[in-house]
């Protein structure tokens, strides 16, 4: 019992190490900026045609 | 075994000495003028910001564009050029095991060349004989002696960048079969831009001091711009290179973390001096003489620039999440919580990071063609490059500062300058905010660039963009606090902070370490490739340009 | 040496991003003309009072509704300047330097171009909003640089 929950405890830790779900929330919202400004600018641009 | 005491004796080695003390004190020199030009062009900026809002106006004898040519010339050309030299040539001699005595001579050379080149070419735009901006396109004619300055200071960067090749020549004769260490890999790839990214601009300006001078009576315009913005864009791209180099090699060291693949970072530096030098034509994207089609293969130029930064940015939040996750950070947030945001060396290249997630797709969004007529030469634009120059590359120097400067000056970094720099980013960040908020947005209803204030005749249009144009005042008043604040805390880091030994972080790579590929280090071969995909980008455009070329410009001085 | 698969999915997703882009405004210009002002034709530009058309700038309808301006920029000014129009028009834009670079840039529209001595440059606008635009340079050309701007009328 008391090994599996070490055993566990080490794999959520491993896990957590190596969970990359931040890094790819950011890029989102670094994409989400992206396309923002772009569909922005290209919003104006064809209200101006 | 033979490396675990070569390190060793390093470690002892950098304890007994520190710094090299000859090469430090070329540093602090260079970091000396770059920051006198940051305190000098600041007061300039603040002065135009109130002039645009309209707060006052700046006399004849000194008036809104010879201000404005002096402060570009001050911050993109004189701030930056310094910081960048003395920044990597800091690092070359702390990685490379000192700088070359013969290497050391060409950057004190390079130093004092473009020092004089610098007197000879504000004393111009002081007398109000060379009130053309820094971009200077003819056939706007300063006196002679603004190009002549000019030229000194681009060659004076040459012998800067030959020193820098000839030291790294020199490691890699002798570690052969090793890889350049990453910071001496990423001096490397700025130089070879900086050289080779300022010929076609040395040609201009040999071309200009002539028809100045009245040898040739005409100059080609179109052939001019072209030259100036394969430099200028280039320009822009040698400061983000810098300041790259602070986030992938520095932060991670600072944050206790381990710096992102050793490959992937070579990569996009290889890719960052590949494709940068056609990106100028994005610059022209409104001009006659050019095509519609040459134009279209240009804004896919101009975009492959963006893939080494997209890169970047995934590296960036891998990074911080690893080494936030390490120290105990859960869930989707908690790293973030984890990291340094008390630390200046941290804050302020973090702070210029997230400032480069506007700036980049400002950019992204003005380089794709048609759109680009939304904002040319509006004050967006100028929104735009103190997003990227700046705040992403000033913010960036400003942390660098707070290590390097104690570095190369023997001294330590106390918890109360830190506290200093701290509430520095913090004003310079809220200026920024203003100022390149109400720039990009005034922009957008039309108020145009380098126009000293002016309500055309009481024109509706005009007046309504004057309560955006009083925050542009609010942010300069914001900034130029912040740059008194910079400044102080510099030259106090220089001569003033306790005594103590100050590393230079340089993080290691991730582990497992992977090998990097030994083909990275093909400069050769970079720089042919380099040489290709520039002859792709003007070899054309170029040569139409000249051959259809209509009857030159004679000079004009409409000021 | 590899990207890790969640970088591979980001940088996937964002140049697929760009290449949209690239194939929305590639279509734009290629396929509605809507490009940006590339005219290549070109002139002497110390002659320009002696080239057609520019010894006669100016207003002219060329077509229902449909107008070309004709316009010589030097410093400060623009001629002709004060134009009107009527609302709905198409107006096409023939334009010089007869000294330095100037731009011509309209606010609230999207007329914005660089006009160079010894080029001919040319950009197209359909005035649907009735109003008074201000017209500006936006190159600085000099110590009168702010004060170079005029008026098109849309009635
Ligand atoms: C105290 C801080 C600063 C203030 C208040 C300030 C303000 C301004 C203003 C009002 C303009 C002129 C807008 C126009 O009429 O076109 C301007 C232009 C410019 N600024 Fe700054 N700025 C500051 C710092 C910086 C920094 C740190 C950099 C770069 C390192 C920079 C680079 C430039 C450049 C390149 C221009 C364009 C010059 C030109 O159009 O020829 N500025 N700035
Ligand atoms: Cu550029
Ligand atoms: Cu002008």
């Amino acid at each position: 019992m008391k090994a599996s929950k070490v055993h566990t405890e080490e794999k959520l830790d491993a896990d957590n190490e190596y969970s990359v779900k931040g890094t790819m929330f950011s890029v989102g919202v670094v994409g989400a900026v992206i396309l923002i400004f772009w569909v922005g600018l290209f919003a104006l641009y064809m209200y101006r045609v | 075994m033979s490396t675990a005491t070569s390190k060793s004796l390093k470690e002892k080695a950098n304890q007994v000495m520190g710094v090299n003390l000859k090469d430090a004190k070329l540093a602090k020199s260079y970091m000396a003028v770059a920051f006198i030009a940051l305190l000098l062009g600041g007061i300039l900026g603040l002065l135009q910001g109130f002039e645009r809002a309209g707060l006052i106006q700046l006399p004849y004898w000194f008036n809104y564009y010879q201000v404005l040519t002096a402060h570009g010339l001050l911050l993109v050309v004189v701030l930056t050029a310094f910081f960048t030299i003395g920044y990597f040539y800091a690092g070359l001699s702390h990685c490379l095991g000192g700088l070359l005595p013969k290497v050391r001579k060409m950057a004190w050379i390079g130093f004092w060349m473009k020092i004089v080149g610098l007197v000879i070419a504000i004393i111009p735009v002081l007398l109000n004989k060379a009130s053309v901006m820094y971009t200077f396109y003819p056939p706007l004619a300063a006196a002679p002696s603004f190009y002549i300055g000019l030229a000194l200071i681009v060659l004076g960067i040459w012998v800067c960048a030959f020193g820098a090749f000839i030291n790294v020549a020199s490691w890699r004769k002798v570690n052969k079969g090793k890889h350049l260490p990453i910071f001496a890999f990423f001096a490397t790839a700025v130089f070879i831009l900086l050289f080779f990214g300022s010929i076609g601009v040395t040609i201009e300006v040999l071309i200009l001091i002539a028809w100045s001078f009245g040898w040739i009576p005409t100059v080609n315009v179109m052939v001019s711009r072209t030259l100036f913005w394969a430099f200028g864009h280039t320009l822009v791209n040698i400061w983000y290179l810098t300041a790259v180099s602070a986030w992938y090699v520095v932060v991670p060291k600072i944050i206790g973390g381990r710096r992102f693949s050793d490959a992937l970072t070579r990569i996009v530096i290889i890719l960052l001096v590949i494709m940068n030098i056609p990106g100028g034509f994005h610059h022209q994207i409104v001009d006659p003489g050019m095509s519609q089609a040459l134009k279209f293969l240009h804004v896919f130029m101009s975009l492959s620039i963006s893939f080494p930064s997209l890169m970047t940015a995934f590296a960036m939040f891998y990074v911080f999440e690893r080494t936030g996750r390490k120290l105990g950070g859960k869930g989707l947030f908690g790293w973030l919580r984890k990291l340094p945001w008390g630390d200046v060396r941290f804050l302020a290249p973090m702070i210029a990071m997230i400032a480069f997630i506007p700036a980049g797709a400002g950019g992204i969004a003005q380089t794709t063609n048609q759109l680009n007529q939304v904002v040319h030469n509006t004050m967006w634009v100028v929104g735009h490059f103190h997003l990227t120059v700046g705040t992403s590359v000033i913010l960036t120097f400003f942390g660098i500062s707070y290590w390097l400067i104690p570095h190369i000056s023997n001294r330590v970094l106390t918890p109360r300058m830190n506290k200093v720099g701290v509430i520095q980013t913090i004003i310079w960040t809220i200026g920024m905010l203003f100022m390149s908020g109400s720039m990009h947005a005034v922009g957008l209803l039309g108020s145009p660039r380098r126009t000293s204030y002016s309500t055309y005749g009481d024109n509706a249009t005009a007046l309504g963009w004057d309560p955006y144009l009083i925050f542009v005042a609010v942010g300069g008043t914001f900034l130029i606090i912040g740059v008194l604040i910079q400044v102080f805390a510099v030259f106090h880091m220089m001569f003033f902070a306790p005594k103590g030994v100050t590393e230079f972080p340089i993080a290691d790579p991730e582990v497992p370490v992977e090998k990097t590929p030994m083909w990275t280090e093909r400069w050769g071969l970079w720089i042919v490739i380099m040489l290709v995909v520039i002859s792709m980008g003007y070899v054309i455009p170029l040569v139409e340009l000249i051959v259809n070329a209509p009857p030159g410009s004679p000079p004009f001085k409409t000021w | 040496m590899k990207f890790s698969k969640h970088e591979e999915i980001w940088l996937t997703i964002s140049v697929g991003m760009l290449v949209l882009f690239m194939v929305i405004v590639g279509y734009q210009t290629f396929a509605l003309g809507m490009g940006p002002p590339s005219n290549k034709e070109t002139l002497d530009p110390q002659k320009v009072d002696q080239t057609a058309p520019f010894d006669n700038p100016g207003v002219f309808e060329v077509g229902p509704n449909e107008y070309e301006v004709v316009m010589v920029l030097q410093v400060f000014s623009f001629t002709p300047n004060n134009i009107e129009i009527p609302k709905g028009a198409t107006v096409h834009f023939t334009m010089t330097s007869k000294d330095v670079v100037h731009g011509f840039q309209v606010a609230g529209t999207n007329l914005n171009a660089m006009v160079m001595p010894g080029y001919i440059q040319k950009i197209t606008q359909k005035f649907d909003k009735p109003g008074e635009y201000l017209v500006l340079c936006n190159e600085y050309c000099g110590a009168g640089h702010q004060m170079m701007s005029t008026t098109i009328t849309v009635k």
